[in-house]
């Protein structure tokens, strides 16, 4: 019988639940019953009984659990609690373990009811003294100081360690002998967990006479202190409070520039006026000997003043100021150069109405005034141009819209075909890919009636290299023109791998294809692995658009079929030009999007592990991670924690790639964003504050390079914002969004379909959300010019509003110990579940008008959905033939590799990177596969409330 | 929502009587988890007691946690498809393991929708699916 008991919020689930997957390993026979008591509210008779979610290891039969509330106030123990622990000792369990709330000062009931107490708390007690007024202290057998990765746990560990032998008079004790034991419980298999079980299973031993034989773990216990995972190092903790203070800085010195300015810009004006003779060139000094003149000081002193002014102007100042006549002649003449890499580009400055008269592509502000002109071009400057605010390009791309449709259903053979009708006749290939659910789970499609059910449905199901393959047959993805966006996040490095060796294969064949005799051994090799079985294929007829590419060499690695040279080079080659992104974005699932299937500290590594290979082989194309703040919008976020959530989660990511050793212009490149764009005001101005924020951040504070400091982004319009009332209506909304991100020069746009409200979208809804963006970008005259919000003064002033409202934010998440901290006491889902109660409860009282759903409604009905929907659903027979695919993947490919598996989790185990191993594990094994190899080393995600 | 109840049948919060115990989660490969979290606080509001396992919860896991937890009643959100499956196989399951009481489960099924980019808890739609469903 162990009693555990502890502050709220140390940790005792988690600590329950790693002695538990302890137990069981270690003592295959023990069944163990769990009690858990939580309070009863007082108010309302009700409780949250909230253990069962923080434990994974409920799912053994030889565990189980009861959760129980109060039902009295003011006490830890439940009356009814002693009956129950009678209860559970009659049946056959060996072990009870009895967790109870409290603060461990007048909660020691638990004490009587059990034989060996477990006190749990943290190093966030106060002041030492506070712990003579802890009981638990006394009682105790063994006390846990939980979360020792938190700042001060060192001293939280040698004062509780000394009052635990005050309590007792046993001065004389050495630390290592008292059953203090500090831990890391949500970091997975912690040593110091670890330690603390193999103590508690000794002193249980000796205090209630156990026998040795059945309560003796065998466990490895050469590590004895808790290891701390630093993703960032302790003297960096504050980066967002001071980027945010650098923010405000900058801001603050633009003003006194501008100040300066137009102070040097009157007084010369001035000596222009009097005709002065030594007059410099703007922005030149006078002479040392122009500043003392003899009779009128007046002139002297109006020199000195001028001269005083510029050289309060910074050089970049002044060079901005100096450069300005050139470029506004650059951007107003009827044509412009620049250059993109090693490409001179010429663009026409205007495009000419119907009736005649020239609309500017860029429009520069006319003013004359040195002040105005400095605060626009370090505020704003041209899209283009440092701080990128109006855009990081000097122009749009010509040739290629920021169209990109999201899409994915059934089999990856349905799949392909949708892709290709979205593409046909484009001139780029921008494909998004929408996994079904048990992939983003990272499972394998299986007949079991609660995964059969989703297979297929929201998404494409993708579980091996042959599905991934099929997926994207017949779009070259080395080609300049094709891009890929694949929205997966808890098994992306997995997805990712299957992807890269898809683009790898594909130019294997059309090397293959080159020269028809190289295919012999290839043949001949497949023929060998499918001697008895059928070989994969895609099924169905190919679309119009798919040329068959990639199909070639379904069933086999790339590897398998050419020499080991001609692969290495092909590899290479493929690496160097595959250009997509995946989403990988960990950080906002812990936030908003709950799709983590890994704990978060191994997830973050395996980022840092795809990053890190893509550095190593320079992986230029690509986007290592798409930072998304729209999942954080879509669960309930305001556009300004949407923001500052998303762009701190960038730079935690900057941080710890940077402790990680590589440098800031190898990585940063590799970054991308991706925003929700909804109907507040502030989505106006959301690409130009974070690209602001963005890039004076990597300038001034990582000595990032220019194409470091280029923020590029993805909007999609909400989905959240679509009601399935007047369903109708939604496409006005998505256009008014849409004109919001293309005027605010997003990369990247996906425009959603009416009725998303309510099902999958169906080819007819897609294609009038197409038609939204096509209208905006072809017909909308405005949008001829490319920097329309420049010099609104609306919009400037949103700006500044929104951006000090982000440093806020900044700070607040800084006094939390930045974003990693903050995930520790879920400060970021609490706010974004606050901010959605409150949009809804507006929506709900009429105080926020939505047309059609809470005003404007219809005469002759209330609202609801007056349109007939075609329901998106993958059929039985699709479901079938995915689950037939992944058994017969297996059944052809595990054996060929069968050590595959147990390399990547040594890989894991021993800290080395873990995507290197899966480029290779991806060739035989399928997703199911490999996550469950890599839950046993690196933990399966623990959820939180 | 304008039609929720005022309280959860009256003899119920009587405090002589034993709180009604729930188990909430949402389903499998499932994170949409708002709907489910603003149905689980109004139900403690009205004085139940709420086992809540949270997202991406398998039929296993709810039929375990409510015969282990003698639950009156679950409260699962499903979206995105599968739910037949997924209710029929629950119920199934409570049946073989004899769960005596009635298995009512409160299913709030959201309608199925895809959300474009994965994800979306549209708190309020989803709960006036539930008030549709109901």
């Amino acid at each position: 019988m162990l009693g555990l008991t502890g502050t709220g919020g140390a940790g005792k689930s988690s600590v329950v639940d790693e002695l538990l997957l302890r137990f069981l390993h270690a003592f295959p026979q023990m069944r163990i019953a769990v009690l858990a008591v939580d309070p009863t509210r007082r108010r309302s008779g009700g409780a949250l009984l909230g253990d069962r979610i923080r434990m994974n290891s409920l799912r053994s039969p030889r565990v189980y659990m009861r959760s129980m509330a109060t039902r009295r106030q003011h006490a830890a123990t439940s009356i009814v609690l002693h009956d129950c622990i009678d209860f559970l000792k009659s049946q056959a369990y060996d072990l009870v373990i009895v967790e109870t709330a409290g603060i461990g000062q007048s909660d020691s009931e638990i004490v009587d009811l059990v034989d060996f107490p477990v006190y749990v708390m943290t190093s966030e007690y106060g002041a030492a003294s506070q712990l003579e007024k802890i009981d638990m202290l006394d009682f105790a057998e063994v006390v846990v100081v939980n979360k020792y990765d938190k700042r001060g746990a060192e001293d939280a560990l040698r004062d509780v360690r000394k009052q635990w032998k005050r309590n007792r008079i046993a001065f004389q004790m050495p630390d290592d002998v008292v059953p203090v034991y500090p831990t890391i419980a949500s970091q997975f298999n912690d040593p110091g967990v670890t330690w603390m079980f193999a103590n508690l299973c000794r002193l249980m031993r000796e205090k209630l006479a156990l026998p040795d034989a059945t309560w003796t773990p065998d466990i490895d216990t050469s590590l004895r202190e808790p290891r701390a995972t630093v993703l960032i190092p302790g003297n960096r903790v504050r980066y967002l409070a001071e980027i945010a203070e650098q923010g405000r800085g900058i801001n603050h010195g633009i003003a006194k520039q501008a100040e300066a300015a137009s102070k040097a810009q009157h007084y010369h004006e001035s000596l222009k006026d009097i005709g002065d003779a030594l007059l410099p060139r703007a922005f030149d000094l006078y002479d040392h000997g122009a500043l003392t003149v003899d009779g009128d000081r007046s002139l002297a002193t109006l020199r000195q003043r001028y001269n005083e002014a510029v050289r309060e102007l910074s050089s970049e100042a002044v060079a901005l100021l100096r450069e300005w006549p050139s470029r506004f002649e650059a951007v107003t003449a009827e044509f412009n150069e620049y250059q993109v890499r090693d490409k001179v580009i010429r663009v026409e400055n205007y495009r000419v109405s119907l009736s005649g008269q020239k609309i500017a592509k860029v429009s520069p502000p006319k003013t004359k005034d040195w002040g105005e002109l400095l605060s626009f071009l370090m505020r704003e400057n041209l899209p283009g141009a440092y701080p990128y605010t109006g855009g990081v390009f000097p122009y749009r791309r010509a040739g290629e819209d920021p169209t990109r449709m999201f899409a994915g259903e059934g089999t990856p053979e349905r799949t392909n075909r949708r892709f290709h009708y979205l593409s046909l006749g484009g001139a780029a290939a921008r494909l998004s890919t929408a996994f079904d659910s048990v992939t983003l789970y990272g499972e394998d499609p299986a007949p079991r009636p609660d995964i059969y059910g989703k297979i297929g449905n929201s998404g494409v199901s993708i579980a091996t290299l042959d599905d991934m393959k099929k997926l994207y047959s017949g779009f070259d993805l080395s080609a300049p023109s094709t891009s890929v966006s694949m929205t997966i996040n808890g098994p992306a490095p997995i997805i990712l791998a299957m992807f890269m060796n898809t683009a790898i294969d594909q130019n294997v064949e059309k090397y293959l294809n080159e020269e028809p005799s190289r295919w012999e051994r290839a043949h001949e090799h497949i023929a060998s692995l499918y001697r008895d079985g059928e070989r994969p294929t895609y099924h169905g007829g190919l679309p119009e658009g798919n040329n068959g590419l990639g199909l070639g060499l379904l069933g086999v690695s790339g590897e398998e079929v050419v020499d080991a040279e001609t692969y290495a080079r092909i590899k290479t080659y493929t690496l160097a030009t595959v250009r997509g992104t995946v989403q990988a974005d960990i950080l906002k699932e812990d936030q908003a999007q709950n799709t983590c299937i890994f704990s978060t500290e191994f997830a973050l590594r395996m980022m840092g592990d795809i990053q890190q290979y893509f550095v190593d082989h320079k992986v230029r194309n690509f986007y290592s991670v798409s930072i998304s703040g729209y999942h954080i919008a879509e669960a309930g976020a305001n556009p300004i924690s949407q923001l500052a959530f998303t762009l701190s989660n960038g730079f935690t990511i900057v941080e710890y790639y940077l402790a990680r050793g590589m440098k800031v212009d190898d990585f940063a490149p590799n970054l991308s964003f991706f925003f929700s764009n909804g109907m507040d005001p502030e989505y106006t101005v959301i690409g130009r504050v974070a690209r602001r924020i963005w890039a004076r951040a990597m300038r001034e504070r990582y000595g990032a390079s220019a194409r470091s400091q280029m923020l590029k982004y993805h909007i999609q319009t909400s989905g959240r914002s679509l009601h399935a009332q007047e369903i109708q209506f939604n496409d006005i909304r998505t256009t008014l969004q849409a004109l919001y991100a293309l005027f605010d020069n997003c990369n990247s746009l996906h425009t959603n379909a009416y009725d998303e409200a309510i099902t999958t979208p169906t080819e007819e809804s897609v294609r009038r959300a197409v038609a939204i963006q096509l209208i905006i970008n072809r017909e909308l005259g405005l949008n001829f010019n490319e920097n329309p919000w420049q010099g609104s003064y609306v919009v400037d002033e949103l700006t500044d509003l929104v951006e000090e409202a982000v440093y806020k934010e900044f700070e607040a998440i800084s006094e939390r110990g930045g974003v990693l901290g903050a995930m520790d006491t879920m400060y970021q889902r609490g706010k974004i579940q606050e901010e959605s109660m409150f949009y809804e409860h507006k929506k709900h009282d009429g105080s926020l008008p939505l047309i059609g759903v809470n005003t404007f409604l219809p005469k002759d009905h209330g609202g609801e959905i007056a349109t007939e929907i075609e329901l998106i659903r993958s059929t039985e027979s699709e479901k079938g033939q995915q689950i037939d695919n992944v058994l017969l993947y297996g059944k052809a490919r595990n054996a060929l590799a069968p050590e595959s598996l147990r390399t990547l989790q040594k890989t894991a185990r021993d800290r080395q990177n873990v995507f290197e191993q899966l480029m290779d594990a991806v060739k035989n094994n399928s997703l199911g596969q490999i996550s469950h190899a890599l839950y046993d080393v690196g933990g399966e995600y623990r959820r939180n409330m | 929502m304008s039609s929720q109840p005022k309280h959860i049948p009256a003899s119920h919060t009587d405090a002589e009587a034993t709180p009604l115990r729930f188990v909430t989660a949402a389903s499998l490969f499932d994170g949409h988890d708002a709907a489910i979290n603003i149905m689980r606080r109004i139900i403690q509001s009205q004085g139940a007691e709420v086992i809540h396992l949270g997202h991406n919860r398998s039929v296993e896991d709810v039929v375990r946690a409510a015969l282990q937890e003698d639950a009156d009643a679950i409260a699962l959100s499903s979206y995105q498809g599968g739910h037949v499956e997924y209710f029929k196989y629950m119920v199934d399951m409570l049946r073989e393991r004899g769960a005596g009481m009635c298995a009512c489960s409160a299913a709030a099924v959201a309608r199925s929708r895809r959300k474009r980019s994965a994800s979306c808890r549209r708190t309020a739609s989803s709960a006036s699916t539930i008030r549709t469903m109901a």
